[in-house]
């Protein structure tokens, strides 16, 4: 399984599973980096002037750097690497190829970079999740084009003819992305124009309310068909291996890929409740919204009940530990998702910290473990060696989860605070702002717990891929 | 079913597919809302000052979306589809750690928004935005002519008015405090000015009146009340000197005489509390006074103003003695024509 001796001779982009570990490492690094511009940020909330009159550090302008990085540096890579270790095993063949998938990532980073420092010059389309100017936009699209054609290049020269869960999710995943990233960036409008009429149409952009609707379309669904699904494959590979069971239950896999592409993609809208769209539109969002219900709770039971009778493992299988945390921090911030899309539950919480917090959940709390997870399950299998350490693994454990369930409860409460005084008590916003003061200070601190268990699993991983022979092994490798 | 590597490759994006006609293709074609009759398309210089409001990322923490049940600038002006006509990319916003601005325009004055973008805190001592000081020159006046067009018709009308009223204000400013608080008396409309104290100056109600002070007024009025806050040197008029009212007595209420009281020198016309009530409760237009109205309580005005008369104009404290009917009754009424005014 692990290749013991390369020839001297092969580059380092051929040989086996090193565009796995490539994307792997790479996420870990853009996970340190992401997350001290997120301390960055939340100490700009609590020390405004921290960094003032320094544009490239101006609290707005590290917001869309962040959640560009967490989205396409973080998570995009991580999966990235898992994928390309997931499906040469599930289709017993080689990748298609090694060399393309390093040369892909490394362009793929390279993207990703160019971006941040766009977004921090201040060159942005300005809409959320679609901020990468064009010039980033159309490599990127190329990119996932290119990614399909690695990942279908590699099922179509398999010799194992069964398809597991993991391979639909990740064979939809690698599709949806591409056509959605397309729309939502409106990649064929890239310029900044004056249309006949004298209207002026800026890059990346439609019109009027128009362009909210395409842009939320794409905001909400390049978590839910891409990071979701994405994950939710890496999940159904990693849990029933670690544990050594099969999955519970092949219809209710069924049942949740195709009710989750059919429900998650109309959901966009419910971002725009609060917005004069047409109801239809709305009433459309929100049953998608709840629908959603089936699709999780179908996978949510599958990969728990494929867990009976090894709950135990939890205990001394770390990558096990970080994966089943990450699937019930899923399980509860979609449950969360669905109610909060409720007209009368949006009416409160909309445009408040709730919504932050709900976000961090989805991405930190739910597929940034599984990452994590992924990343110490895999990594020591593609070295060759044990993880460095268990118990540096173990601190990193519970320092992200009191910090990403600190920051959560944080920013929750603050949404409810500000949501009492703007609603409940009809103040004005800047009434609101000495009460959500001290929850940003919370937010920092768990923020903190976040940022150093970052800097452990880089470390981790970073010793466990140069240490070569003289570790010494305290716990046994899983 | 069985899940081959076609199923995927074809089932997979046609049911996306499916979706995205139902869910943004129909909508693309049904829902083309006409621009509304408050929306008026940008100028070359507001589209540029748009242009650095994207740049900047304000979007951020700056809502467009004024919902029917918010309370704001614009509350009562909810967000019409045809309002968004003119607007690409589309800055709807999800996210409120600063006032929605889709109703913005002329609730501040061109000077308050120089202030405010230069460090937030200058204007807003309670404010957690950062400071955009590095916008400067044509950036700024086009950012500011964008931020004043929000809201459309009406908010453009309300940036005029202001504007209009600004070279008035600073004529009367250089005529000296007298004449200035003369004319602002001069403006309120009379019911103001004879308006009993609902809230006597008690030790309590100028305790909460400090408090009022150092959230809201200080920026520009500064700690001693003498207009010398961190925004006074970007604003024009400069912010009231309340110490020149104490050092007249203009106060008839005082018995003894100010400091440099000289009936000669400095006869002052008195700025009293129904006057800082309808001061705070409208603001004064033209200048970077704004209207607190819909962030300050009645009694906190009351308070406010009992805090500025007693710290910063010598007026009396009213000792509470007990009645519950005493913090209905009012003080004595100052009348402004009771007080001679140095040009008359």
């Amino acid at each position: 399984m692990t290749p013991e001796q390369e020839p001297p001779k092969t580059l380092w982009i051929d040989r086996q599973d090193s565009a796995a570990l490539h994307g792997l490492i790479s996420g870990s690094i853009w996970f340190v980096i992401g997350t001290t511009i997120g301390l960055i940020m939340s100490h700009e909330l609590t020390l405004p002037d921290l960094f003032a009159g320094i544009p490239q550090l101006v609290f707005s302008r590290l917001r869309p750097a962040h959640v560009n990085m967490m989205l396409f540096g973080f998570l995009s890579t991580t999966f990235f690497g898992a994928w390309y270790f997931l499906v040469p095993r599930l289709c017993a063949t080689n990748l298609r190829t090694e060399r393309f998938a390093n040369l892909l990532l490394l362009c793929w980073n390279m993207a990703v970079l160019g971006g941040t420092i766009a977004l921090l010059m201040g060159d942005t389309q300005g809409k959320e999740y679609s901020e990468y100017p064009w010039y980033i936009d159309w490599p990127i699209e190329v990119l996932l084009i290119c990614n399909i054609g690695i990942i279908y290049g590699t099922i179509a020269r398999r010799t194992q003819p069964k398809m597991y869960v993991s391979l639909w999710y990740i064979g939809g995943t690698v599709l949806w992305i591409a056509m959605i990233y397309a729309i939502g960036n409106v990649l064929w409008h890239p310029f900044t124009t004056t249309l006949p009429d004298g209207q002026v149409q800026y890059s990346g952009s439609l019109i009027g309310l128009d362009d909210a609707m395409w842009n939320w379309f794409y905001g909400h669904n390049v978590f839910g068909l891409y990071i979701t699904t994405g994950g939710i494959g890496i999940v159904y590979y990693l849990v029933p291996k670690m544990v050594k069971q099969p999955v519970y239950s092949h219809l209710m896999s069924l049942i949740g890929f195709w009710a989750i592409v059919l429900l998650y993609a109309p959901t966009g809208q419910h971002h725009l409740l609060q917005a004069p769209l047409p109801n239809w539109i709305k009433v459309y969002a929100i049953i998608g919204s709840v629908g959603l219900v089936v699709p999780v709770f179908s996978q949510s039971t599958n990969i728990f009940m494929t867990m009976r009778g090894c709950w135990g493992q939890v205990t001394n299988n770390i990558p096990l530990r970080f994966v089943i945390t990450g699937a019930f921090f899923y399980l509860a911030v979609s449950i969360q998702g669905s109610i909060q899309s409720l007209m009368v539950v949006n009416r409160f919480v909309h445009f408040s910290q709730w919504t932050v917090g709900h976000a961090h959940l989805a991405l930190l709390g739910g597929f940034g473990f599984i990452s994590t997870g992924a990343m110490y399950y895999i990594i020591p299998r593609i070295v060759g060696r044990p993880l460095w350490s268990q118990n540096l693994a173990d601190t990193q454990y519970w320092l992200m989860l009191f910090g990403i369930t600190g920051f959560f409860w944080a920013l929750t409460a603050a949404g409810l605070a500000q949501a009492s005084a703007w609603v409940s008590t009809g103040e004005q916003v800047f009434r609101a702002v000495d009460v959500v003061k001290p929850y940003f200070y919370l937010r920092s601190w768990f923020g903190t717990m976040i940022w150093v268990g970052g800097w452990l699993q880089l470390y981790n991983l970073y010793q466990t891929v140069r240490r070569r022979k003289e570790i010494l092994v305290i716990e046994s490798a899983t | 079913m069985k899940m081959t590597p076609l199923v995927i490759l074809f089932g997979a994006p046609l049911v996306l597919l499916g979706v995205i006609v139902a869910n943004l293709g129909m909508p693309h074609y049904v829902f083309r809302p006409a621009p509304s009759a408050n929306a008026v398309p940008y100028t070359a210089l507001q589209l540029r000052g748009r242009q650095i409001y994207v740049q900047n990322g304000c979007v951020y923490c700056h809502s467009q979306d004024t919902r029917p049940m918010d309370w704001g600038v614009g509350s009562g002006e909810a967000a019409e589809p045809g309002d968004y006509a003119y607007d690409s990319p589309h800055l709807v916003g999800s996210e409120r750690n600063g006032p929605d601005l889709m109703r913005e325009g002329g609730y501040h004055s061109d000077d308050w928004h120089r202030a405010h973008f230069e460090d937030p805190r200058y204007v807003r001592p309670q404010s957690f935005m950062p400071s955009f000081r590095y916008i400067q020159g044509a950036d700024l006046t086009a950012l500011i002519a964008y931020v004043q067009c929000l809201g459309g018709r009406r908010g453009q009308k309300r940036a005029q008015e202001q504007a209009q009223r600004k070279g008035v204000l600073i004529v009367y400013y250089k005529k000296g405090p007298a004449l200035n608080v003369s004319s602002l008396n001069s403006s309120f409309p009379q019911q103001w000015l004879t308006m009993p104290n609902p809230v006597p100056p008690t030790p309590g109600s100028i305790d909460r009146g400090r408090t009022v002070y150092s959230a809201y007024c200080e920026g520009c009025h500064g700690v001693y009340g003498d207009g010398r806050g961190d925004a006074k040197p970007y604003l024009n008029p400069p912010p009231m000197d309340f110490t020149l009212l104490q050092a007249t007595g203009a106060n008839p209420q005082v018995q003894r005489p100010g400091y440099h009281y000289d009936y000669a020198k400095n006869k002052v016309s008195v700025l009293n509390n129904g006057a800082i009530y309808y001061a705070v409760l409208y603001g004064i237009p033209g200048s970077a006074m704004p209207a607190f109205k819909g962030q300050l309580e009645s009694e906190k005005i009351w308070d406010v103003g009992n805090y500025i008369g007693r710290s910063f104009m010598g007026w009396k404290t009213q000792p509470y003695s007990g009645h519950y009917d005493e913090l209905a009754r009012s003080a004595p009424v100052i009348s402004p024509k009771t007080v001679l005014v140095a040009s008359r």
